[in-house]
């Protein structure tokens, strides 16, 4: 099982980006291509749905859906391989043992719920005692709140989400010497990307999209470019040469967003909903980032297999 | 064999089993004689009583609805190599030129198996039995089959979807923990599977403009591939978690891919240019050798869907045929 955390500021995005992970699974599940199939787990089934639901009538998670949201645990299976080493499930067959389990940890958010071991406790407990023990990490960037580089060289609004990744990232790092696995993959996802200001993207000499997902370099650079002057300590966490037990596997980019009806941001705003091939809607979303992130969740469960 | 019939509020399941009654008359009573079936008591009251409302062009009352949640039917299908017999040998009990199937079907709706979502337990006896089911009937009601996203059928819909995918991930998880401790107790028991069909209910109300907005025509096609695609290219827009949940049974280590569509319309009273005032009125056949007087519906997908259970009826797993005979032998033994 590959267990997934997803860390973020309030409200950047964190339960929307777990319900367009499950749209994107409904809607490949469901694809005549038949390339994906996943099952979602009994628990985790009354919210993802509840959900999925608001989402596909175009309201954003209200606050008792956030409130509820802590786990999602899928099977997934892929027709075609993964360019990792995930089984091929042959042309025609699907078996159940050659599928992943992937599980979502949505801890709460970094800026709300501080757990008690950032704070110097050795307690670990509660749903943050995944986060410890996660195969992967998937760090939330609100790029609403991305800032273009100081000239004091002090971080934007971002610095204080900044200092508590670093944070919980060391803490991991402390866990991990008692034992567990010896390597996290970070992942840093761009929440919101429609709303990166044009002067970050200024300062930070980038596009005002990221480059294809297929090339992997540049996007990686682009991401830099924005997390420097943003996350710097982070960064630099999941880049440099630790002297512990854990290692970071190389971090992988994502962008993500969702775009509104044309009424201003606030607690009415709602989601556009798109029309896809063949009928049926859906959220007007980055899909090819989520579809790229499935696949690059497939890449490392293959990886940790082994 | 139990069979979990799932609908949304007012989407024709009471229909759909009034008109599968009506069918297993007709088609019980054919010429050919190779189908035969018997309805328990409790059954027969609340069926029959079904079909002669239907037959006197009414729809089933409120009253009727509520006293379903479970009826039974044994199908008795002739064996094929007992069809070629004499006539007179075919007609020995010893022959047994019948295979028979037992047919349950539950009215099921999301609250029932709330305790099983919510728990993974599954306490009270109806439960269990229907968390058994090898047969998952779907019924889909084509009448909310909207293109308008801000509607009350879209959002009635999208709920309806959520709560089949629940049921069915609650009937896989049900399947495989019961498939792993058989296996646990030494039992080598069959692969769990499940055998899903979807009942595209009240489709003479499917509107053109969803049709054509989702490219597809009018008129169900004939050939199984092209009902397949059909059916799934309106569940793939209206229902795709259901869709999902189904195609994703095989990696969760159940079998759901031997899904099966039908139809189901039964045709109304329409007066050129008004709207129908009141419930509407069914349409009754006129009287021909055959016979006449019946509601007008689709007959033949409900003979398809009575023949689909002679497949299934070869296919069911053994632990099940098992704990039926256990369980007509209980019922048989005196106090």
């Amino acid at each position: 099982m590959l267990q997934v955390v997803i860390v973020g500021d309030h409200d950047s995005g964190k339960t929307t980006f777990l319900g367009l992970i499950y749209a994107t699974l409904v809607r490949s599940g469901s694809d005549k291509t038949d390339d994906l199939r996943f099952h979602a787990a009994l628990d985790s089934i009354e919210e993802i749905t509840g959900l999925f639901q608001q989402l596909m009538s175009g309201a954003f998670p209200d606050s008792a859906t956030k409130e509820g949201m802590h786990e999602l645990s899928l099977e997934i299976g892929f027709r075609s391989p993964r360019r990792g080493a995930v089984p091929r499930l042959g042309s025609r067959n699907w078996t159940a043992g050659a599928s992943m389990t992937l599980r979502f940890t949505l801890p709460g958010s970094l800026d709300e719920q501080i757990p008690g071991f950032l704070q110097g406790s050795s307690v670990y407990q509660g749903v943050w005692r995944n986060v410890l023990d996660g195969d992967a990490i998937i760090i939330l960037v609100d790029s609403a709140k991305l800032a273009p580089k100081a000239e004091d060289s002090e971080p934007g609004s971002l610095g204080t989400y900044d200092g508590r990744v670093e944070s919980l990232l060391a803490a991991i790092q402390r866990w991990r010497e008692r034992g567990g696995r010896d390597v996290l993959h970070p992942i840093f996802v761009f929440s919101k990307f429609d709303s990166v200001g044009p002067g970050v993207l200024r300062a930070a000499d980038v596009e005002a999209t990221p480059p294809d997902i297929r090339k992997t370099g540049p996007r990686a650079a682009y991401a830099k470019a924005l997390l420097e002057p943003n996350l710097p300590r982070t960064l630099a966490k999941v880049l440099g040469t630790g002297r512990g037990k854990l290692r970071f596997g190389r971090p992988n980019y994502f962008f993500s967003w969702v775009r509104t009806e044309g009424n201003a941001p606030g607690p009415g705003e709602r989601i556009r909903l798109r029309r896809i091939d063949g009928g049926g809607w859906e959220p007007d979303y980055s899909r090819d980032e989520y579809l790229a992130l499935v696949d690059a969740l497939g890449e490392i469960a293959a990886r940790t297999k082994e | 064999m139990p069979c979990a019939l799932l609908g949304d509020r007012a989407s024709g399941k009471t229909t759909f089993l009034g008109l599968l009654y009506s069918a297993q008359v007709k088609y019980g009573t054919g010429v050919h004689d190779d189908f035969r079936f018997h309805a328990p008591m409790a059954s027969l009251n609340i069926m029959s009583a079904v079909y002669e409302g239907m037959k006197d062009a009414r729809f089933p009352s409120a009253t009727l609805k509520e006293e379903i949640t479970e009826l039974s039917f044994i199908f008795g299908y002739l064996r094929k190599v007992t069809g070629k017999l004499p006539y007179y040998i075919r007609q020995q009990n010893w022959a047994k030129p019948f295979s028979t199937l037992r047919f349950s079907a539950y009215d099921v709706s999301g609250e029932d198996i709330e305790e099983f979502i919510e728990t993974g337990i599954a306490s009270r006896p109806l439960i269990q039995q229907l968390l058994k089911s090898v047969v998952v009937v779907v019924l889909v009601d084509c009448s909310k089959m909207t293109t308008d996203i801000d509607t009350p059928p879209y959002k009635k819909m999208l709920r309806y979807d959520s709560t089949v995918a629940k049921l069915l991930v609650a009937f896989q998880t049900y399947k495989k923990q019961e498939y792993d401790r058989l296996k646990d107790s030494g039992v080598s028991p069959d692969p769990p599977i499940i055998y899903p069909a979807f009942v595209l209910s009240k489709f003479d109300t499917l509107r053109d403009d969803v049709l054509a907005r989702l490219g597809l025509h009018q008129g169900f096609p004939e050939d199984k591939r092209a009902r397949r695609e059909y059916a799934e290219a309106l569940l793939r827009v209206f229902v795709p978690q259901t869709l999902s949940q189904i195609r994703g049974g095989k990696v969760a280590g159940v079998s759901m891919d031997k899904a099966e569509y039908f139809l189901s319309w039964v045709r109304t009273e329409t007066q050129e240019g008004m709207e129908p005032v009141g419930q509407p009125r069914i349409v009754r056949t006129g009287f021909r050798p055959e016979g006449g007087g019946e509601p007008d519906f689709s007959y033949d997908e409900y003979v398809h869907f009575i023949e689909h259970f002679r497949h299934i009826a070869n296919k069911i797993p053994d632990e099940v045929l098992e704990a039926e005979k256990f369980q007509a032998q209980a019922l048989i033994r005196p106090n």
